[in-house]
């Protein structure tokens, strides 16, 4: 069930826009399940690229709470699984976070790609713990559960019931997760404009990933017009006045 | 044509176009605009040829929050003739531009609701009024004024559209106020 449309954090959403051209080795119908597993969702794929380094979770999920940010996790030839250890907690998103920031420290040779998911494995858990400060009552019986005992409960999208922007944000690092982007525009309402490419797009041949960025930002550019001018018709003067009355 | 006239004439042929077959489908329009405010994006696919069978190869995703996401599936786009991949996105991003074209036709929606009740509500109070002259005289003009159910719904039409209309822009204000503040 979707929850109450909140005008002034989609007006403050709308400060500055995002546009991302994403490359997937595949691609599903399927729509984001409700919250609890889409969180479970993304600590497990998180887990599985720290295991893929050789970050030995299982052991780092036993460290003391406090002791997380001064710990640097193990590494290992080939990690246990930690499926069952990852829960709908702050708890979970904290110990990933802090092992992403060990396991990229600089003096660790690692190629830039995998600098850059690492960067945002920790920017990503930063967030969804924010977000736990702000759930309400209809996510608490999900709280502290792993996915087996998840599935033992009836998660709907009643979940889902929870703060628009969390939403949002969730849905996002959810339908990214931990593929690689090739290009990024950030377009600021103040008029900075900044792109960013991944290294492999200086190359020659890659002219087609260019033109399908370049029309990812025009459509994203025209769509925010839009819902500013549909936003601005509503609120009449005041809007308009913030905006500026030019066409 | 008085401006406020003008206006509504702007936003009668706005929405008229947008309901044609050329101008697209308004009621569609409202569909998107419902998806986008109430699942928070619009995903737009686009399915390709990948080897032997067709599969998703484009996805763009708009979000109530501007942000744009589109995907491209990695074995299409190695495998695909560039001016294969080109045709393809056109058509993609055409569909996208379809979805997303006729949000504006929402504002000139509200603002002619508005509109159309004052001016419904106007019309019916003068009706009224020439009515009560025509059949009452001028010393009965007031009474009649307060009694004529007809001058009374007009009324209360046009102030109900003006106080809705007033209302939605004061709640409005102070939510974008609630924003600007620090």
């Amino acid at each position: 069930m979707a929850a109450a449309f909140d005008l002034t954090g989609t007006v403050r959403s709308l400060l500055n826009i995002e546009a991302n051209t994403i490359i997937r080795d595949n691609m599903t119908a399927e729509p984001m399940p409700p919250v609890p597993h889409a969180l479970i969702d993304i600590a497990a794929e998180y887990a599985r690229v720290l295991l893929g380094q050789g970050v030995d979770l299982r052991s780092y999920f036993a460290v003391p709470a406090d002791q997380v940010p001064t710990t640097a996790p193990t590494r290992v030839p080939n990690p246990d699984e930690v499926s069952d250890l990852l829960t709908v907690s702050k708890d979970t998103f904290d110990r990933l976070r802090w092992a992403a920031k060990h396991a990229c420290d600089p003096k660790v040779p690692m190629a830039s790609v995998d600098r850059a998911l690492f960067d945002r494995i920790i920017n990503n858990c930063d967030a969804i713990k924010e977000t736990f400060t702000r759930f309400g009552a209809a996510m608490q019986p999900f709280i502290g559960q792993n996915r087996e005992q998840l599935t033992q409960l009836h998660v709907t999208h009643a979940a889902d019931a929870i703060d628009v922007d969390d939403l949002i944000t969730i849905q996002k690092i959810w339908d990214i997760g931990v593929e690689t982007i090739v290009a990024q525009t950030i377009v600021r309402i103040t008029g900075d404009v900044t792109t960013r490419v991944q290294h492999a797009l200086t190359q020659p041949g890659s002219e087609t990933l260019f033109a399908i960025h370049r029309q990812t930002v025009d459509t994203s550019i025209s769509s925010w017009r839009d819902l500013l001018r549909v936003v601005s018709d509503i609120a009449g003067a005041a809007i308009g006045s913030l905006l500026g009355r030019r066409q | 044509m008085p401006f406020g006239l003008q206006r509504i004439a702007a936003d009668v042929r706005a929405v008229a176009a947008a309901w044609s077959a050329r101008g697209g489908n308004a009621p569609n329009a409202a569909e998107n605009l419902s998806t986008l405010l109430t699942r928070r994006q619009l995903v737009i696919d686009t399915s390709g040829p990948v080897g032997d069978r067709t599969d998703i190869v484009l996805r763009t995703r708009l979000r109530l929050s501007g942000d744009s996401e589109t995907d491209i599936l990695r074995a299409w786009i190695q495998a695909t003739p560039s001016a294969d991949v080109e045709t393809l996105c056109t058509a993609h991003f055409r569909s996208v531009a379809a979805t997303t074209s006729l949000t504006p036709v929402i504002g000139a929606v509200i603002r002619l609701a508005t509109d159309l009740a004052i001016l419904m509500g106007t019309v019916g109070g003068i009706v009224a009024i020439v009515r009560g002259f025509l059949c009452e005289s001028w010393g009965a003009l007031g009474p009649a004024l307060l009694a004529n159910w007809g001058l009374a719904a007009g009324v209360i039409l046009a102030m109900t559209g003006m106080a809705l209309r007033m209302l939605l822009r004061t709640w409005l204000r102070q939510k974008l106020r609630a924003l600007l503040t620090p």
